[in-house]
């Protein structure tokens, strides 16, 4: 029955790539609302020093896509494996696919009383925290942490960092019919938390409620259901308009809620729920404004949790939660820390950790239709007069690294960089001289002020960042002494963020050079997709290319992963020849963590799950696979 | 405070009654003669020199960020490098310049309003008066920070230029309500009805014949403004609603908290400007106690109430019982 | 009666213009902030929901400005302040609600040891005029009234809070006690509380100190209060009952006057040590650009403070006989 899962993998690698290449294609926003879903709520609660946000478009998009990677597929193809690849902890959740796990006998536990210290989360800076459980909120906006994961739970979980899929409420899943029905068991022995069983029902009807309340349907589910019903008790039948075996994983991430009691709550959007009931590993204990406190679940599925109490505390911004993450109070962090070494790991190095996986590339964006940045010779210089080891190591403290030029998050996308290609080549080159060189021979020449012209036309442009995403604003300004040193003229603009969207992301650009992210998927694929094609979701350059359209194009509608290589192959080359804009460094995601009272966060060695705690559904599977120390 | 008003009411209507204008000349030297006021000057005007020499004091380009980051003070770098590699020092001598412009400007542009508006209010007097009196009392009492805090929400990352100016439109609603109270006063004297008599605009009376009249309380209200000014502008710096690329004293404590610059050690990067701002506005406190003192000639008699005043007697007495 | 109606006339002009204050200033400032809300949803919300999210910020543009702006009085005189974006959707006034008691408290304390402690501290100068308290105190508190709150408020944070661990670091009471009236709650109020406490205290006491001090030399100055020391009424009675008194009167004015002063001051403060008030949700508001909770956390400060200074103006009524007659001129 793992096959199933791997399966899932598999089809998730090749067809899904291509399936979901188009569906993004002709849906449009779908990834990218889904983003912004996210990224709302997560902006929400950011305050000063921002990186956070940033992460969690990446991180959503990841979410969505990259379980479908079909390099990751084949890697596991099996699930030997799987099993083989992870600890055995892991590989405990990660064949809960398995029938015989789904008891959750397996699963750790240890009785509350021997350890009944509470673990201390901070996903991000918040402000007082409204009471508020409502899990159709969460997915929309601001709604509190572990509304999602640690009591609604869905079908599965995708993970986007290991490509792995968790089963939660599901336990397999087939499809049949030409890839239009999917049939999902359910697992038999979840509860809710009220003693209610859990049943194919409120499956149903919750697919039901998005059908109803397409507000609620953020993830357009039912733009590709055609239907859903009940097989028996502990199976459900999802009918697809057209086949669509990527977009399954929207369906199957899709948080599930008790019929019994949300159908007579109505618009379930404009719901206050302060008794939430669910499925998951946890139930709502205390609330305040300032902090709310989980309990473990006894009766949960999959054992009783090894943590017994939850706590999350509400931090204004980064300076009082780093505040509180370097005094020791705070044992599991997803904010930004400046001179983390010095603040928090030295503090105590035997159990202050971090842990910062790259999760998407941060551009700085040329607009094409800027007729001296249309030129490439001025894009090169541009390119080579960044310090990109400066931005790194001052704005970025030296938490990431410089990005490749081919476009590709590496190493999470190592298997498919061309082999063909110079490392020399892909690294970006700081070499101002040489910056200078390219423009004197594409015929600029300096001018009184020392900025090099062309027909009377300055380089002098404007640089977009977000006011108050310090990291970057730094960036700019190192950016702007940069091309100042070899004669191009940057005037920072710093913006708020709507005004920034509706510049870069409008339909209407208005800016000439502006530092943003990409848009990253489960395969090189989706940056390439969503930054070059003439239709991409955020083409915030304005690149139309024939050429480019048609290697996506080539590549969404191949199965052939040699084919699919050779595509990302031009691309990277497209990209590495043509600069339609340039890369800077990866954006990390951000990851502290304390081990004195529990272990088993994932690691570097072993990041077998997405480590935030603002991942939902991922922190509750982290929190299953915690041990307290003795 | 409506001591204060009250206070100067009384200067203004007393002894400028008599057009004293050997007093009015001798309202400097009893300000320099005051060694709170004399303090306070020299304080202040240390800072003034900064800020208008801030090109040949700084060391460096404020912005440019070649240095070792994060090093502690050294001869190189008095006040030590930030994160990104900027000297302090220079950020600091330009901060003074941008901070005190900042103070200066609003200062003088919310006098300026709170002049035109008391005075001419106090001089029309009718419904002119009670509108613009109005105005003056809804402004007074509207919370200041927090309507600045709205404003900056749209505007966002402003110049400090414009931080200046809003902090000036905003509060210039305590100096019109004095000037309009010592207005009232001096209304019905002599030399302004004579003003008026003689065809004189109302702009001439207020120059040529209030202002002249008022020059303590203008002083005052200068001093005063300048204060909340720069106190104003450093927190909405703080709070990130300037742009982060000026150079304020606000702006370098913002980019120190977000460096966490108490947190690792680095007291060099956040105590300085916050240690210039209280020592810029006790400078203004210092001057502003003693223009209060001239403005109100009873708060200062201090020494010879020893001798005369009735006070002493009843300290005496106090003492015997 | 007259003076009442008058100063109940003043409260409701200033109200109105704080709430037209705030329907003008969106409409003045660049960019509609309903179609900035539109970018942040980039394309997940309906094009109708742009026409929702302008009704709801009260500037639906089909109608005329005027009706918009009368729809918008009428809203919020009906308490209707709309939907938080962050907290979506959480009506912004649930969140006054919950954040308001917090910045009352604080606010309050501080503000009434500040009068109480500075005022005593002004008669006892003024009385010892020239004595070396006269000399010391209003200077040091005025130096603590120089220094920005919030970072003294910050290096208090530091050195009491994250050095010494003497004092809490965030929050208005421990994560471990249940709010409600019971001892464990109220001393963990009090320990939170304690530093913020302390940081507008100081910012704010030196002003009733030089106010006090000023007006009590000014009233001692009087022929009536010479006359009764001459009569040898006796000390105590003569600073209290004599001069004291007189000298309150204008201290209470400013009370109204310096009140918005310190909320201002206290924004700040709140957001140094994560006090939960509504300086702290405004503050967070902003970087959220959350304008439906801006737009109602301004009002409720706007409002507070006009209603305390009506409040105040009663008193100063009743204190006072001569501002009754003179009504609403002053």
């Amino acid at each position: 029955m793992t096959t199933r899962v791997s399966g899932f993998i598999l089809c998730g690698g090749r067809e899904a790539g291509i399936d979901l290449a188009k569906e993004v294609r002709e849906r449009g926003d779908v990834g990218r609302a889904q983003a912004v879903a996210t990224d709302k709520a997560c902006r929400a609660r950011q305050v000063r020093g921002s990186v956070v946000f940033r992460n969690s478009v990446v991180r959503e998009t990841c979410s969505r896509h990259e379980n479908l990677s079909g390099h990751e597929g084949d890697k596991m193809k099996g699930d030997g494996i799987v099993v083989k690849k992870m600890t055995w902890r892991v590989a405990t959740l990660a064949s809960l696919a398995a029938s015989t796990l789904a008891a959750g006998a397996a699963l750790p536990t240890v009785a509350s009383a021997a350890n009944p210290q509470p673990l201390v989360v901070v996903p991000s800076p918040n402000g007082n925290f409204q009471y508020n459980f409502n899990p159709f909120t969460a997915s929309n906006n601001g709604g509190n942490y572990g509304t999602l994961g640690l009591i609604y739970e869905p079908l599965f979980y995708l993970d986007n960092v290991s490509g792995k899929t968790f089963s939660l409420l599901g336990t397999k899943y087939t499809w049949s019919n030409g890839n239009k029905t999917l049939t999902v068991q359910l697992r038999s022995n979840a509860k809710w938390s009220d003693g209610q069983p859990f049943t194919s029902d409120d499956v149903v009807f919750t697919f039901q409620e998005l059908k109803k309340y397409p507000a609620a349907d953020t993830a357009g589910i039912w733009t590709q259901l055609a239907s859903v019903t009940a097989k028996g008790k502990n199976a459900v039948v999802f009918q697809f308009k057209t086949a669509n075996v990527p977009f399954a994983a929207y369906v199957l991430s899709q948080f599930i809620v008790p019929k019994h009691i949300w159908s007579k709550l109505g618009d379930p959007t404009k719901v206050t729920v302060t008794k939430p009931v669910g499925t998951g590993p946890y139930t709502l204990g205390s609330f305040t404004p300032q902090d709310y406190k989980y309990n473990a679940n006894p009766n949960y599925w999959g054992g009783k949790p090894p943590v017994p109490v939850v706590d999350f505390p509400a931090y204004s911004g980064n300076d009082a939660g780093n505040m509180a993450l370097a005094m020791g109070k705070v044992d599991w962090d997803g904010m930004f820390i400046p001179q983390i070494d010095k603040l928090f790991v030295s503090r105590d190095p035997k159990h202050n950790h971090y842990f910062f996986p790259p999760g998407n590339v941060i551009m700085l964006y040329t607009n094409l239709k800027n007729p001296l940045l249309s030129q490439l010779p001025v894009r090169q210089a541009i390119s080579l007069a960044i310090d990109r080891n400066a931005l790194a190591n001052k704005a970025e403290y030296g938490y990431t690294k410089p990005a490749s030029l081919t476009g590709l998050v590496l190493p999470n996308n190592a298997a498919w960089l061309d082999p063909s290609l110079p490392k020399s080549k892909t690294q970006p080159q700081y070499n101002p001289q040489q910056a200078e060189k390219i423009l004197q021979q594409a015929g600029f020449k300096k001018n009184a002020q020392g900025i090099y012209e062309k027909n009377g036309k300055p380089l002098s442009f404007t640089l977009k960042v977000v006011a108050g995403w310090t990291d970057w604003d730094t960036c700019a300004q190192l950016i702007q002494q940069d091309l100042k040193k070899i004669g191009i003229q940057v005037t920072v603009q710093e913006q708020q963020l709507g005004a920034y969207n509706s510049d870069l992301g409008g339909a209407k650009k208005n800016y000439d050079l502006a530092i943003s992210w990409t848009n990253t998927g489960p395969t090189p694929y989706f940056l390439y997709y969503n930054m070059l094609d003439t239709h991409g979701n955020y083409n915030v350059e304005q690149l139309s290319s024939k050429e480019v359209d048609a290697i996506l194009a080539d590549f969404s509608q191949t199965s052939s992963e040699a084919q699919q290589k050779k595509d990302i192959y031009k691309l990277e080359r497209f990209m590495m020849d043509n600069l339609p804009s340039i890369p800077l460094f990866y954006g990390p995601v951000w990851f502290e963590y304390r081990d004195a009272k529990y272990t088993g966060f994932p690691t570097p060695q072993n990041p077998w799950i997405n480590p935030a705690p603002w991942q939902n559904y991922a922190q509750a599977i982290v929190l299953m696979h915690l041990k307290p120390v003795q | 405070m409506s001591s204060r008003i009250a206070a100067k009411v009384q200067e203004a209507a007393g002894p400028l009654d008599r057009q004293d204008k050997v007093r009015r000349r001798s309202i400097f030297s009893a300000f320099i003669r005051d060694p709170k006021a004399l303090t306070g000057l020299i304080i202040f005007s240390v800072f003034v020199l900064v800020g208008i020499f801030a090109p040949l004091i700084a060391p460096y380009d404020p912005h440019a960020s070649t240095f070792m980051p994060s090093q502690p003070p050294s001869w190189q770098h008095l006040f030590g490098t930030t994160n990104t590699g900027q000297d302090i020092f220079s950020q600091f001598v330009w901060g003074t310049r941008t901070s005190l412009s900042v103070g200066v400007g609003a200062a003088v542009v919310s006098t300026l309003i709170a002049f035109l508006i008391g005075v001419y209010a106090g001089l029309k007097g009718g419904w002119v008066d009670a509108v613009l009196n109005a105005l003056c009392n809804i402004f007074l009492v509207l919370p200041g920070l927090a309507l600045l805090i709205l404003i900056e929400s749209y505007l966002k990352n402003t110049t400090p230029v414009l931080n200046g100016l809003i902090i000036a439109l905003t509060g210039w609603a305590w100096g019109a309500r004095v000037f309009r109270s010592v207005t009232l006063s001096l209304a019905n004297r002599d030399f302004v009805l004579a003003a008026k008599l003689s065809g004189a605009g109302s702009l001439r009376i207020m120059f040529a014949e209030i202002l002249p009249n008022m020059v303590s309380i203008i002083a005052g209200n200068l001093i005063y403004s300048c204060l909340g000014a720069i106190l104003a502008e450093s927190g909405l710096a703080y709070l990130g609603f300037e742009d982060v690329a000026s150079d304020s004293w606000g702006t370098i404590l913002m980019w120190a908290q977000n460096g966490a610059a108490l947190m690792i050690g680095a007291w060099w990067w956040f105590v300085p400007p916050g240690l210039a701002i209280a020592l810029v506005c006790t400078s203004l406190t210092l001057m502003n106690f003693a223009v209060d003192q001239i403005a109100n000639p009873r708060l200062r008699v201090k020494r010879r109430a020893r001798k005369t005043h009735v006070l002493e007697g009843g300290l005496q007495h106090a003492a015997q019982s | 009666m007259r003076y009442v109606l008058n100063r109940l006339l003043f409260l409701v002009v200033s109200i109105w213009a704080a709430i037209t204050l705030n329907f003008i200033l969106p409409r003045l400032m660049p960019g509609n902030p309903a179609a900035i809300m539109m970018a942040k949803f980039q394309g997940r919300m309906p094009p109708q929901a742009l026409h929702a999210l302008e009704i709801e910020m009260g500037m639906a543009s089909d109608k005329p400005m005027i009706v918009q702006y009368f729809d918008y009085l009428r809203s919020m005189v009906t308490g209707h302040l709309g939907l938080s974006y962050t907290f979506y959707p959480t009506p912004v006034s649930a969140i006054i609600r919950q954040s308001l008691p917090w910045t009352i408290g604080l606010l309050g304390v501080a503000w009434l040891v500040a009068v109480v402690l500075g005022t005593l501290a002004g008669i006892w100068i003024a009385w010892r005029r020239g004595s070396k308290a006269d000399a010391i105190l209003p200077i040091g508190t005025m130096f603590f009234q120089s220094i920005p709150g919030f970072w003294l408020g910050l290096i208090l944070l530091y050195f009491a809070g994250f050095l010494h661990n003497w004092f809490p670091t965030a929050h208005a009471y421990g994560d471990d006690v249940t709010p409600g009236f019971n001892g464990r709650f109220i001393l963990s109020v009090l320990y939170h509380g304690f530093l913020p406490f302390l940081v507008v205290f100081l910012g704010s006491v030196s002003g009733w100190i030089v106010g006090m001090r000023n007006n009590m030399i000014m009233t001692l100055g009087e022929d009536y209060v010479v006359f009764a020391e001459a009569k040898g009424i006796p000390t105590r009675r003569l600073i209290f009952a004599y001069a004291a008194r007189n000298a309150l009167l204008p201290q209470v004015t400013s009370i109204a006057i310096a009140l918005s002063t310190i909320i201002g001051g206290q924004i700040l403060i709140e957001q140094v040590f994560s006090y939960p008030g509504i300086g702290y949700q405004l503050t967070n508001a902003v970087t959220s650009e959350d304008y439906p909770l801006i737009q109602g956390m301004f009002l409720i400060i706007a409002v507070a403070t006009l209603v305390i200074n009506f409040i105040v103006d009663m008193i100063y009524g009743r204190l006072d006989p001569r501002a009754r007659r003179r009504g609403a001129t002053s």
